[in-house]
C-alpha cells in the first residue's frame, strides 16, 4: 500500500516538474544584446511616426521604466498588468507636457517605415495626423512574441486609423478634472491648470475650477488635428494620471499616501466626531414646543393677577 | 389701605408676567415661520441658480408636473464618471459660496431641495445638508432641518415613495422608501449603518427623536 502512494506521489511531482518546465520553456528567455527593428506597415505615403522608448526588457520578460518615463513610477503598475489602453494616454501626456523626444522619427514611403538599431525594450509609436486621420497610437514590445511563442527581433506592425468624421466643421474637446482623495481633500490646491496641445504642441491653457466647476469646454476647435490635455504643476503629493472617451479627457490626481512613522498613540478621553465634532446627530427641529408652554403659562399668570386685580376692586366698592 | 395697594401691585405683575411670556410665544412663532419662510425661498432660489449653471440637470430632471408618472431612467449616455474612477468625489457646484452636490426630488412631498456638500449648523438653516457619505459609495445621508418647506413631511413618507436624487454632473440616482424609523439623538452609528443607498433624516416634532427614511436605488 504505501508503495503505491510512494508512486502516486512521484508521479504528481513529475507532472508537476514536467509543466512547470512545459511552462518556462513555452517562451523562452529574451537576448537583451540583440539589436531589433520595427517596420510599421501603413495605408497612406507621407504620414510621420515617432518612436519612444517606454521600458527596457529583462531577459524574463519584465519591463522597467526608462528615461522621462522612469520619472513616473505609478506607471509601472500600468507596465506590469500589461493593459495598454490604459497605459497609452497617460505616456501620450507626459511626451506632450515634458517635450519628450523621440528616439528615431520617419516617414511613410511605399506603403511604409522602418526603425532599425534598436535596443530590446517597450516602444510607444505616435504617428502625427494627416488628411485621412490620425493613426492610432500603439504600443510594441521588441521583441515581440510570434503566434507559435517564439520571439520576434524584427517586428512589422499594422497601425489603425482614427479617421475624422466626415463633413466636420469643427470640433470641441471637454476637460474633467477628478479627485480620488477621500479624507485628504482639505490637501487639495484651490485650482490648477490643465493644458491643451494640438498635435503635440501646446495649443491653450485653462485654470480649473472654471465657473465653480473641474471641467472645461474648448468650442469650436479645428478640425484635422489630435488633441491631448495634461495638467500641468501637479500639486505635490497626488499622482496625475489620463484617459480619454471620445472627445472628453480625464484627468484624475490620486493621492499618494506617505507613510509615517508610529510614534506614541493618543488615547483620547472625549473623542469627538470629525466634521461636526460632535457626539449626537444633528439639531434639525424648530423650537416649537415652548410656544404651547409660553401660551399657557402666560394666560395663566394674566388670569392670576387679573382675579388679584378684580378682589382688589371689590374689597374697595365694599370698604 | 395698605394692604389693598398690595394686592394690586401684585396682581399687576402677574399680568405683566403673563404679557411677557406671551409676547415671547408670539416672539417664537414669528421667528419659526419667518425662518421657515426663508429656508423655503432659499431652497427654490437655489435649485434655480444650480439649474441654470449647470444645464445637464436641467436636462436630467423630469418635467414639471410629471414627476409621479415620469419613468426613473439613469441617464443613458456614455459611462458616468463616477462609474469610470470609482472612490471619485462627488462634483460640487458653488452658489454664494457654498458647495452642493445635486438636488433632493421627493414628488410625494412636491419638494425640490438642493443639497449643500458639507454641514453646519449654519447651512442646515438655508437647506439639507450631507451628513455622511456619498451617492457613489451608497451610503449618502443627508440630514435636514423639520422646516414644513423641507423635511417636515418625512415621515409621512410610505415605502415605495420615489426619492429623486441628481448629483452635480446630471447624473439621476433614483431611488424608493424602503422604512422609516426612529432613532434616539445619539444613534450615530445606527444612522450611518446598515445598505441603504440613502438615508433622509430629521428631527421629530418635539426635536427629541430622529426620523430616518430608509432609500434604497430603483436598481438594486
Amino acid at each position: 500500500m504505501k508503495q503505491y502512494r510512494l508512486s502516486a506521489a512521484l508521479l504528481c511531482l513529475l507532472l508537476v516538474v514536467s509543466l512547470l518546465s512545459t511552462t518556462a520553456l513555452a517562451y523562452g528567455r529574451i537576448d537583451t544584446s540583440k539589436e531589433t527593428s520595427l517596420t510599421i506597415s501603413y495605408r497612406d505615403d507621407g504620414v510621420t511616426f515617432q518612436l519612444y522608448q517606454v521600458a527596457t526588457v529583462s531577459d524574463t520578460a519584465h519591463f522597467t521604466l526608462t528615461g522621462k518615463f522612469a520619472d513616473y513610477p505609478w506607471l509601472q503598475t500600468m507596465v506590469d498588468t500589461g493593459d495598454w489602453d490604459v497605459l497609452i494616454p497617460n505616456l501620450n501626456a507626459i511626451v506632450d507636457r515634458d517635450n519628450v523626444q523621440p528616439l528615431q522619427k520617419g516617414t511613410t514611403k511605399n506603403g511604409a517605415l522602418s526603425f532599425s538599431g534598436l535596443d530590446t525594450g517597450l516602444y510607444l509609436v505616435l504617428g502625427q495626423s494627416y488628411w485621412r486621420g490620425t493613426p492610432e497610437p500603439f504600443l510594441v514590445s521588441l521583441p515581440d512574441l510570434d503566434d507559435a511563442d517564439q520571439w520576434q527581433y524584427h517586428v512589422t506592425v499594422y497601425p489603425k486609423t482614427d479617421e475624422w468624421p466626415p463633413n466636420e466643421q469643427e470640433t470641441s474637446i471637454t476637460v474633467k478634472k477628478t479627485w480620488l482623495d477621500d479624507g485628504h481633500n482639505n490637501q487639495r490646491p484651490q485650482s490648477i491648470t490643465a493644458a491643451l496641445y494640438m498635435d503635440g504642441k501646446l495649443y491653450d491653457t485653462v485654470t480649473l475650477p472654471h465657473n465653480n466647476r473641474w471641467q472645461y469646454t474648448w468650442a469650436n476647435l479645428p478640425t484635422g488635428h489630435s488633441w491631448t490635455v495634461a495638467e500641468l504643476n501637479v500639486p505635490k503629493g497626488y499622482q496625475d494620471s489620463y484617459s480619454r472617451d471620445g472627445n472628453t479627457l480625464y484627468i484624475v490626481n490620486t493621492y499618494e499616501e506617505t507613510p509615517e512613522i508610529p510614534g506614541t498613540p493618543d488615547i483620547p478621553t472625549n473623542p469627538t466626531r470629525p466634521g461636526g465634532g460632535s457626539n449626537v446627530l444633528p439639531q434639525t427641529g424648530l423650537l416649537w414646543w415652548p410656544i404651547p408652554v409660553l401660551t399657557i403659562g402666560g394666560i395663566l399668570l394674566f388670569l392670576i393677577g387679573w382675579i388679584k386685580c378684580k378682589k382688589n376692586g371689590e374689597s374697595h366698592e365694599k370698604s | 389701605m395698605k394692604n389693598r395697594n398690595k394686592l394690586k401691585r401684585s396682581g399687576i405683575i402677574w399680568m405683566t408676567t403673563g404679557l411677557l411670556l406671551l409676547a415671547a410665544a408670539l416672539f417664537l412663532t414669528i421667528r419659526n415661520l419667518w425662518q421657515e419662510r426663508r429656508a423655503g425661498e432659499a431652497a427654490y432660489e437655489i435649485s434655480e441658480a444650480m439649474l441654470e449653471a449647470e444645464p445637464q440637470m436641467a436636462a436630467s430632471l423630469a418635467p414639471a408636473g410629471a414627476a409621479d408618472d415620469a419613468p426613473l431612467v439613469v441617464k443613458g449616455d456614455a459611462v458616468p464618471d463616477y462609474v469610470r474612477f470609482p472612490g471619485m468625489e462627488m462634483p460640487t457646484v458653488k452658489i454664494d459660496g457654498r458647495d452642493y452636490i445635486g438636488l433632493l426630488e421627493i414628488p410625494a412631498l412636491e419638494l425640490l431641495l438642493p443639497i449643500i456638500s458639507e454641514w453646519s449648523y449654519g447651512n442646515l438653516k438655508l437647506v439639507p445638508c450631507r451628513y455622511s457619505g456619498s451617492m457613489y459609495s451608497g451610503d449618502l445621508v443627508i440630514a435636514g432641518h423639520n422646516y414644513r418647506s423641507q423635511f417636515a413631511s418625512l415621515i409621512d413618507l410610505q415605502p415605495g415613495d420615489g426619492v429623486i436624487f441628481t448629483d452635480a454632473d446630471g447624473n439621476v440616482f433614483p431611488c424608493q422608501v424602503a422604512e422609516t424609523e426612529i432613532l434616539g439623538p445619539t444613534d450615530i452609528e445606527a444612522m450611518e449603518s446598515g445598505d441603504w443607498d440613502l438615508t433622509l433624516f430629521t428631527c421629530t416634532v418635539g426635536g427629541q427623536n430622529r426620523v430616518a427614511v430608509r432609500c434604497i436605488l430603483e436598481d438594486s
